[in-house]
């Protein structure tokens, strides 16, 4: 039943494949439910190829995060003094920077993940939407790493943690995240078919978005009323949901989370339009 | 006659050549188009457009095996393309009932890194089957590529053999209802072939639908009883195989009697012309059964090559060769001196009616100088008595001996 998705089905079982003539793409969201095994498969693959023939093997899942939030602690912590009141800021600093490396992350192998793909894009008939879907996967394993130091750091330090917190906030940020993540990289998945120096736009945009992003300091250095602005940045709003779960270090503000959400969902129907209006091209011009 | 389980309505595909095949540009192609606005004088871009296929229409019926011919470039692998959804007709429809598999390209999507084992589920769940799926058939796929011992090692250490053994394994024993093939019998040895013909034809008669495109008509011939030919991405006749390969190879080749080259200066030996010659030395395109005929040649030699050889060699229009001669095999002709030589070849008079084709070779034992592949046609004519598809007819003989006068039951 795989291929009837590559197109539009009709009453007979027919899988048709013509030109289209909508303008308007249907977005099939659900493919990516009833292709789940195969986005696990190649989620599968790129993690069991990432630790073949590895010496730090899984342990390194353990070492990024602890090297990158020592490095935001002695750099923003001790030299430029940034504090957060009430909380560790190893801790803080282990949530911002397990989000934000899932984010780059993710965005960069999702943009490529048709490209990667390129020679199974031309022979085979699989649902294009499941190479960048399946690159949202494997980056939540180091964030789930991130995410248990920051709890476990949270209570070393004398914090404790909420276990209404945790099971409201940590899903969702969890989700935010990943929907914030994944629009763009439809988008850009499906750019870099055609254009391939977007990608090298891409990592020069996340270097300019870290600056304007909560990862290294708390949203409360940006005076209330200009606060907004930070949260229509989603990721904005998965870090501070992920932070009320984690850390002591107080939450955004309701309108703020809400504002976070629907720029995200936006930015993933954007993203969604963009990859079906050019799915149909893929394989003629990658 | 089943229902029908493709469709194609003019269909159509366009492919743009250059560096952009999409419908955009770059930033460059854009400053350019904008340049040439404002110098009207200037010719717009040349037309840099191709249509792989052009208003193709046919359908196949469940259960059938169509195959489909052409020469490279007619549009067959773009055919294929467009009917297992991999690319969408610029215009046109085409429509499919039921689950496409496809041997085209096998072992696309194996990742080195991963063992023989973990690259079935991949690719098995690549092609569209569950793991289910792929773990009920899994002793059957590793016994069909022959690889027991391997599964657990990584697929970059396999040799390219058992890369493509694997990767038909696991396309082959996907439950399709249309199975698409292309080629895939020209890699792999003899025994690999033989299987490989063995399934496929296992899949038509189980009631699915085979649509085979191949070089080898051969095979064609004997797996599809009906074939469509495709001439620059048009249908030129959709028909019975067997009338269609022949039309097909009548068209390829050509029909004079007499191949003439352009000098090389380059080489040092050199084929001026090629004929075939009837008793009387007068050039034919057809000779009769039992006639003496020759292959002529006419070979300029500017140098002298040391062992330097000439083989001929004749074969069916299928590419099934009959026989070959060296020159040197007869051992009177030397080409010592530099000039201008005729070469003549005896056809010998074996051939059964029908078309073959000559193909030439001038070189040494270490390096070949000019090779034409099937560059020249005849046909023999006459009455075949009723002995069909015989490629030859040598004299044999018979014996009878009385090895006892009792009949075996009675004692």
């Amino acid at each position: 039943m795989r291929s009837v998705e590559a197109s539009s089905r009709t009453d007979d079982d027919w899988i048709v494949n013509a030109p289209s003539t909508r303008w308007w793409p249907e977005l099939r969201v659900r493919q990516l439910w009833v292709h789940r095994e195969l986005v696990a498969f190649f989620a599968l693959r790129d993690l069991q190829v990432r630790y073949k023939q590895a010496f730090f093997g899984a342990a390194w899942a353990i070492i990024q995060p602890m090297i990158g939030a020592l490095g935001f602690t002695l750099l923003f912590h001790h030299l430029a003094g940034v504090d957060v009141p009430g909380s560790s800021y190893f801790a803080f600093a282990l949530v911002g920077f397990g989000a934000w490396s899932y984010f780059t992350g993710t965005i960069g192998s999702g943009a490529g993940s048709l490209v990667r793909n390129a020679n199974l894009l031309t022979k085979v008939s699989f649902p294009r939407i499941v190479a960048p879907a399946s690159s949202w996967l494997p980056g939540l394993i180091d964030l789930a790493v991130s995410l248990v130091l920051a709890g476990v750091a949270t209570l070393v330090a004398g914090g404790s943690l909420t276990p209404i917190e945790l099971v409201a906030f940590l899903p969702f940020g969890v989700v935010l995240l990943v929907v914030s993540v994944a629009g763009p990289a439809l988008f850009l998945s499906a750019t870099v078919v055609k254009y391939r120096d977007a990608q090298a736009l891409v990592s020069f945009g996340l270097q300019f978005l870290l600056f304007v992003t909560p990862v290294a300091y708390p949203p409360d250095l940006v005076p209330v009323r200009w606060r907004p602005l930070l949260y229509l940045n989603p990721v904005a709003g998965a870090i501070g949901a992920l932070r009320t779960a984690l850390v002591d270090a107080g939450s955004p503000s309701g309108w703020n989370l809400g504002l976070s959400c629907a720029v995200g969902l936006l930015l993933f129907i954007i993203g969604l339009v963009r990859f079906r209006r050019g799915e149909r091209e893929f394989a003629d011009i990658i | 006659m089943g229902r029908s389980v493709i469709e194609l309505a003019g269909v159509s595909k366009r492919y743009r050549l250059g560096q952009h095949h999409g419908s955009g540009a770059d930033l460059r192609e854009m400053m350019s188009r904008v340049a040439r606005r404002l110098r009207p004088s200037e010719q717009a871009a040349p037309d840099d457009e191709i249509w792989s296929l052009r208003n193709v229409s046919f359908d196949v019926t469940e259960g059938t095996a169509l195959g489909i011919i052409g020469a490279n470039g007619a549009g067959k692998s773009t055919l294929l393309k467009v009917i297992n959804n991999i690319t969408t007709p610029t215009e046109g429809t085409s429509r499919t009932r039921g689950r496409i598999g496809s041997l085209l390209e096998v072992g696309t999507g194996f990742h080195p890194e991963l063992t023989g084992l973990e690259n079935t589920y991949l690719n098995g769940a690549i092609l569209g089957m569950t793991r289910r799926e792929v773990m009920r058939r899994l002793d059957e796929i590793v016994a069909f590529a022959g690889l027991e011992r391997f599964m657990d090692t990584p697929v970059k250490r396999y040799s390219s053999g058992m890369y493509l053994r694997l990767g038909f394994a696991i396309a082959a024993h996907m439950e399709a209802d249309i199975l698409l093939v292309d080629e895939v019998l020209a890699v792999g040895d003899a025994e690999f072939q033989r299987r490989c013909l063995g399934k496929m034809n296992e899949v038509e008669h189980s009631g699915r639908t085979v649509l085979f495109v191949s070089h080898n008509l051969d095979a064609l011939t004997r797996l599809c009883t009906r074939s469509v030919w495709l001439e620059r991405g048009q249908v030129r006749a959709i028909g019975p195989t067997s009338e269609l390969v022949n039309q097909y190879m009548r068209a390829a080749s050509p029909a004079g009697s007499r191949i003439t080259f352009d000098a090389d200066g380059s080489l040092a030996a050199q084929v001026m012309s090629l004929t075939v010659w009837d008793e009387h030395d007068a050039e034919v395109t057809t000779i009769g059964l039992r006639d003496r005929a020759w292959v002529v040649v006419e070979l300029m030699v500017d140098e002298v090559v040391p062992g330097l050889d000439v083989s001929c060699v004749i074969s069916t229009r299928t590419g099934v060769a009959i026989t070959s001669h060296l020159l040197s095999e007869c051992g009177s002709v030397s080409m010592t001196q530099p000039g201008w030589y005729r070469l003549a070849c005896l056809i010998p008079s074996v051939l059964m009616p029908g078309e073959f084709v000559v193909s030439l070779w001038v070189g040494t034992q270490y390096e070949t100088v000019q090779q034409f592949d099937d560059v020249l046609a005849f046909t023999v004519e006459g009455d075949d008595e009723g002995r069909k598809r015989r490629l030859v007819r040598l004299a044999t003989e018979w014996r009878a001996e009385r090895l006892d006068d009792h009949a075996r039951g009675d004692d």
